[in-house]
């Protein structure tokens, strides 16, 4: 029983878990309305953004990589969706334009990558600019806005009462949980994050699949700008500035090895559910927002301390 | 004098050093010899302060001393060249001379002093280098000897010396010896540390051999033979592991035609039938390595053909060598082997793992069923598949990655350094398990730098020096010296006449 126990709290995603609750449940004694339905439901609705995307960042990351871009990816999918929305057509081709754009700019920091050889936060850290550059002049810094509400409803819309972008995540989390475990993709991208002339050498097309986890991040960049920009009702091409920093830090958190090789999409889900739980609480108690900043900085060093004590321990009893 | 007593190291799966109690005493040049992983390296990176023992002390002229760093170890007069080059390739030879010693982080730097003195130190040791130079217009054997420049700089009482010659003709090695001998009259202890059994019985003093992380003893040079040294590493006499595969069919598997890999290996041929094992030696940058990759698409030939079992195969990368039927076996298993955070099972199917899909998916039941097949078979010594591979010995780590690729089916497989770093009892295993293979009907090649192992598992040996084939020895002709001798550019007989090996 013991030792099922401490199977259970040494397992990072339900250490998380219960961090998460204890969070949860100690805000909720000062103030009772935060453990209510509503609250719940807004919590994993602010959080779906980020939950989206750091999704894809997951897996780039796990594979040895990163990617910076992904928050300039996400406002021109939302640019390009929101200009095609506008023209009143059928949404899905709206939805389709962002995933596809976001692909498609994901394919860029790919080619560079795995063509160039530029190293992966060189070239995400140029892409991140340009793309963002670009947009600003194209669109001329204008607010795209009167979005037909056929495509507002993605953002807005609700099942069950609960809103369509968090079905999205969960959706998402669970589906990408599943192909990080069981498919031939998930293995290769773990085995190439934890040793890549090992991976090359054995015969696995390492540039292919490194490519593709960048094109899945762009894609899920792009999914989540469509729901950010459904959701909103308007897009600037400053929005979602910063994001990249929330979302490296959800995965970091989530217990996903900075330099590749270890992680899951699970410990993701929870960790960007708990950043989101932690900013809400500090608006609840009526924190100054300064500190917001800090406080995910803590939370990270926190987090990352746990993960590298944890790694020596298994070191030592590798020895023993 | 530098003392060792009772020095211990243990890393996961394999005792590097135990018990190990050895004196180096001022003025002698004193050799330390063994196999591969037989400990000389960590004994090293102990005395040099990089890692720390678990067990033991060092006494360093009569007082107690124990380093958490380099720098530690370098400011109370242990000097360590080590075997791979450490320098700053872009900076001077100068300021790699001076690296790390207090006269380069202190306020400003009398470059006029700091060349002379640079110049002072390779005058001493005999060599001409223009210390103005950046370290990478450096020739390998000048960039060995600014490396020495940088331990004796300042006052070394002990230098140690990691395979020093690896990367040197006999011409460079000489004079690496000439200097080795002037550092040890200036009452210098000089630790040669080295594989090379005949530079160590014309060199040292005393010898002290490693086997298996022990200290089999330390004796005076002199009243040593060659063979006793030689029994004394193996821990048994030669002719009782000769490989006992049956003769090679008629048949050629692997045919390479004119291989060339831009100014590192020409124009080089080579044959393996099937059955037959082929030895490849050479020394370091010989182009043994790259050649070996090239084979297996992962480095591109700018010239020339591969053949297997008669058909032309274009290798763009290790994609196509796997589909190919070629299969290669890293050289450094930490580095190019292992996935660490991978158990058995994953390790062992990372090769295969296109032939265990079914659709998108892993097929977990074909997979435990083809790893459990290799653990049996193989022997590999495992609780379970599930074991994290970092946890075994480092015999079964090998035989690990050798069954990644026996289950891609190969026809050709390649095994670069395959007893590197692992024991005794787990080498003669290996080498039995090549043996089987051979039996089989596959066509091996093997890049060693342990002359024994080539020696008796090979029926052909192919030595490489300098990018070429310098000779090619049948099993019967082949003889420790020749292969040395060639490898080092010293053949009498070296022809340009093509080769060929006999099935």
């Amino acid at each position: 029983m013991l030792k099922w126990l401490k199977g259970v709290v040494t397992n990072r995603e339900v250490l998380l878990a219960l961090v998460l609750l204890a969070v949860f449940l100690g805000v909720g004694i000062r103030v009772p309305r935060f453990v209510s339905r509503g609250s719940i439901i807004n919590l994993l609705f602010d959080a779906s953004t980020v939950g989206i995307v750091a999704i894809g960042l997951t897996i780039v990351i796990i594979g040895g990589g990163i990617d910076i871009s992904i928050g300039s990816i996400l406002v021109a999918s939302a640019i390009m969706a929101g200009l095609i929305a506008q023209e009143d057509v059928s949404p899905w081709i709206a939805v389709g334009t962002g995933v596809a754009g976001g692909a498609a700019l994901g394919a860029v920091n790919a080619m560079l990558i795995t063509k160039l050889k530029i190293p992966p936060i060189v070239a995400t850290l140029a892409t991140l600019s340009i793309f963002r550059g670009v947009l600003t002049e194209l669109t001329k810094s204008k607010l795209i806005g009167g979005l037909p509400s056929s495509f507002t409803a993605i953002g807005k819309g609700r099942v069950g009462g609960v809103p369509y972008p968090v079905w999205i995540m969960l959706g998402l989390f669970v589906v990408a949980a599943l192909a990080m475990r069981f498919t031939g993709f998930g293995r290769v991208v773990y085995s190439i994050g934890s040793n890549e002339a090992a991976a090359r050498l054995s015969g696995v097309a390492v540039s292919r699949y490194q490519a593709l986890t960048y094109v899945i991040s762009g894609s899920l960049a792009g999914l989540a700008g469509v729901v950010f920009v459904a959701r909103n009702g308007t897009v600037l091409p400053t929005s979602g500035s910063g994001l990249e920093l929330l979302v490296i830090a959800a995965v970091v958190v989530g217990g996903t090895n900075i330099f590749g090789g270890e992680g899951s999409i699970a410990g993701t889900a929870v960790a960007a559910v708990l950043l989101q739980t932690i900013t809400s609480a500090m608006v609840v108690l009526g924190i100054s927002s300064a500190w917001q900043g800090a406080v995910i900085g803590v939370t990270i060093l926190v987090g990352v301390t746990i993960f590298v004590f944890g790694q020596r321990r298994r070191e030592r009893e590798l020895l023993a | 004098m530098l003392r060792l007593e009772n020095i211990s190291k243990v890393y996961p799966g394999v005792r590097a050093l135990d018990d190990i109690s050895i004196e180096f005493q001022d003025g002698e040049i004193h050799g330390v010899v063994g196999e591969n992983g037989a400990g000389k390296s960590t004994l090293v990176e102990i005395v040099g302060g990089t890692i720390k023992p678990d067990r033991g002390a060092m006494e360093l002229n009569g007082s107690v001393v124990a380093f958490s760093e380099p720098s530690e170890a370098k400011a109370k007069g242990i000097a360590v060249v080590h075997q791979h080059f450490q320098s700053a390739l872009g900076l001077s030879v100068t300021e790699n001379v001076l690296l790390g010693s207090p006269q380069l982080s202190k306020g400003l730097v009398n470059w006029r002093d700091a060349h002379k003195q640079a110049e002072a130190i390779f005058a001493d040791l005999g060599v001409l280098i223009d210390v103005r130079l950046p370290m990478r217009a450096l020739k390998p054997a000048q960039q060995k000897f600014v490396e020495i420049g940088r331990a004796i700089y300042g006052a070394a009482s002990v230098i140690l010396l990691d395979e020093p010659t690896a990367a040197l003709d006999g011409e460079d090695s000489d004079r690496l010896f000439a200097a080795m001998r002037l550092l040890s009259q200036r009452g210098i202890a000089v630790a040669y540390v080295s594989h090379r059994l005949e530079e160590v019985m014309t060199l040292t003093d005393r010898v002290s051999v490693l086997r298996d992380g022990h200290l089999i003893g330390t004796w005076p040079t002199e009243e040593l033979g060659l063979d006793t040294l030689i029994t004394h590493m193996v821990g048994r006499e030669l002719s009782s592991f000769f490989s006992d595969h049956p003769e090679p069919r008629p048949t050629t598997v692997l045919d390479v035609r004119g291989a060339t890999i831009g100014d590192r290996v020409h124009q080089v041929d080579l044959q393996v039938c099937e059955g037959q094992i082929v030895g490849l030696a050479g020394l370091l940058g010989s182009g043994r390595e790259d050649l070996a990759k090239a084979i297996f698409g992962a480095v591109r030939l700018s010239e020339g053909t591969i053949f297997v079992d008669g058909l032309q195969v274009q290798l763009r990368s290790p994609v196509d060598a796997v589909r190919a039927g070629i299969a290669y076996v890293p050289g450094n298993r930490q580095e190019e082997g292992l996935v660490p955070t991978m158990d058995v099972g994953e390790n062992l199917t990372l090769a295969s793992l296109r032939d265990l899909r079914r659709h998108f998916l892993v097929d977990r039941a074909r997979e435990e069923e083809t790893s459990k097949s290799f653990v049996e078979r193989l022997r590999i010594v495992a609780t379970s598949i599930a074991q994290p591979i970092e946890t075994l010995s480092g015999g079964n780590q090998q035989k690990v990655l050798v069954a990644r690729w026996l289950a891609t089916m190969p026809r050709v497989v390649i095994l670069n350094e395959p007893t590197q770093g692992i024991d005794v009892g787990a080498k003669a295993e290996i080498h039995q398990l090549i043996s089987e293979l051979a039996a089989t009907g596959l066509a091996i090649l093997i890049l060693s730098s342990d002359l024994l192992e080539l020696l008796t598992m090979a029926d052909h040996i192919l030595v490489m020096n300098e990018g070429r084939v310098e000779a090619s020895l049948p099993r019967a002709e082949a003889t420790q010296e020749k292969v040395i001798e060639a490898a080092t550019g010293h053949t009498a007989a070296s022809g340009a006449s093509p080769w060929a090996t006999k099935c």
